[in-house]
């Protein structure tokens, strides 16, 4: 190994782990996200060399972290059963706590009902809107189809409307 | 038009923090240095800095940047130059043993009635692909079946390659001889060198990405996988 392809993909790492990293986030890997982006990021150089010139990194980086989260998950959940699911942080701890407190109930009120969704959707949707990839990069990261994608999405929206709609009459009548 | 959920939604995101961990640059060199290295990456990596500028010819609008990605679970599909040569399509080596195909791969195969009882059947060493194959008029029919999960398992260079519809889903028509590659999962124990493969159908089936491969139109292609359901 020549010290040159190492120092290139360190700055491949640095370029993608802050996406990496929130696209572990946002799938799921709760606490594991650091060990899973690292280890998509071990796997990713391990596979560089099947790739041809004009292969796209990122979206094929966040299908690997996409699918370790996965793994990940799947893990945790044999070993622990149902708690591991459960001790998951809530989405509403990635919230930037510094933000603007002036709408900050209604984001948190909004991102826990992302987390409510069931996962599929719920994945869509974070794609989607929280990682601001578009309907073909979600595609590829989820490793569905593009019509899979915006069935979900449209799903994914209604059950929020329902969601939001349920607990803002139940504020209203509380 | 996003409508006002969308919006709020988008505007979430830059509420979001998922700081990068202290060490993690370090901890990924550190087992990258001890990893040996792999071939043509340089090689892909020059392309990469060079902007990702394919030879635009797969028939797609999703752009430039997924244009390495147009493929179906665990099939990649890049543009490249056409090829000239006749391809010759393997035939799947293995006795006709449907069951033994399905315990050792963990799927049940499908077969298209179209086809019928398979002449071949063969389980990569790996167990994630299931290979079928019938000798037809046509010269060799093979059908490779597989869970699209992790990575891509075959890698294909294609100079035209269009959307169709099978059976009301998504699929993906080949209609040329085009380099194939099966790479395997990250380690390396099989790899297989390229190979030209002739007009392939790709196309899903459950959670089974189907790859059928023969001297074929795309009609004929679709009657079979139609014929799969």
């Amino acid at each position: 190994m020549r010290a040159g392809d190492t120092d290139a993909y360190a700055v491949l790492v640095r370029r993608h782990a802050p996406v990496a990293m929130r696209t572990a986030a946002l799938l799921g890997a709760g606490s594991d996200a650091e060990d899973v982006v690292q280890e998509a990021l071990v796997k990713a150089y391990r596979s560089l060399g099947s790739f041809r010139e004009d292969r796209p990194f990122r979206p094929w980086l966040l299908r690997i972290v996409a699918n370790e989260t996965r793994n990940a998950h799947r893990s945790a959940v044999r070993r622990a059963g149902r708690e591991a699911r459960e001790a998951r942080p809530p989405l509403t701890d990635l919230l930037d706590p510094s933000a603007e407190v002036v709408g900050r109930e209604d984001r948190e009120r909004l991102l826990a009902a992302v987390g409510r969704l069931p996962d599929k959707l719920a994945h869509v949707v974070a794609c989607r809107y929280l990682l601001e990839l578009d309907e073909a990069t979600t595609a590829v990261v989820l490793g569905v189809p593009r019509g899979t994608v915006k069935s979900r999405l449209s799903r994914g929206l209604a059950r929020l409307r329902d969601d939001l709609a349920t607990t803002i009459e139940e504020v209203d009548h509380a | 038009m996003p409508d006002a959920l969308e919006e709020r939604l988008s505007a979430l995101a830059t509420d979001l923090q998922v700081p990068v961990p202290d060490g993690l640059e370090r901890a990924v060199m550190d087992r990258v240095a001890r990893t040996r290295p792999r071939r043509r990456w340089r090689r892909w990596l020059a392309g990469l800095a060079a902007g990702l500028v394919g030879v635009g010819v797969v028939a797609s609008p999703v752009g430039a940047e997924i244009r390495g990605w147009l493929g179906l679970p665990g099939v990649s599909v890049t543009s490249g130059d056409p090829v000239t040569e006749t391809p010759t399509v393997p035939p799947a080596p293995g006795t006709p043993d449907l069951q033994r195909a399905e315990r050792l791969a963990g799927f049940t195969p499908v077969v298209p009635a179209e086809l019928g009882a398979p002449d071949g059947v063969e389980v990569s060493a790996d167990r994630l692909v299931v290979s079928l194959s019938w000798t037809t008029e046509d010269g060799t029919v093979r059908l490779d079946e597989l869970r699209g999960d992790v990575e891509p398992l075959f890698w294909k260079t294609a100079d035209r390659a269009e959307h169709v519809l099978v059976a009301g889903t998504e699929a993906l028509w080949l209609p040329t001889a085009h380099r194939v590659t099966v790479v395997p999962d990250g380690g390396s124990e099989r790899e297989l060198p390229s190979r030209l493969a002739a007009p392939t159908l790709l196309w899903l089936d459950g959670d089974l990405t189907l790859r059928l491969e023969g001297d074929l139109d795309l009609a004929a292609a679709t009657r079979i996988a139609e014929s799969a359901g």
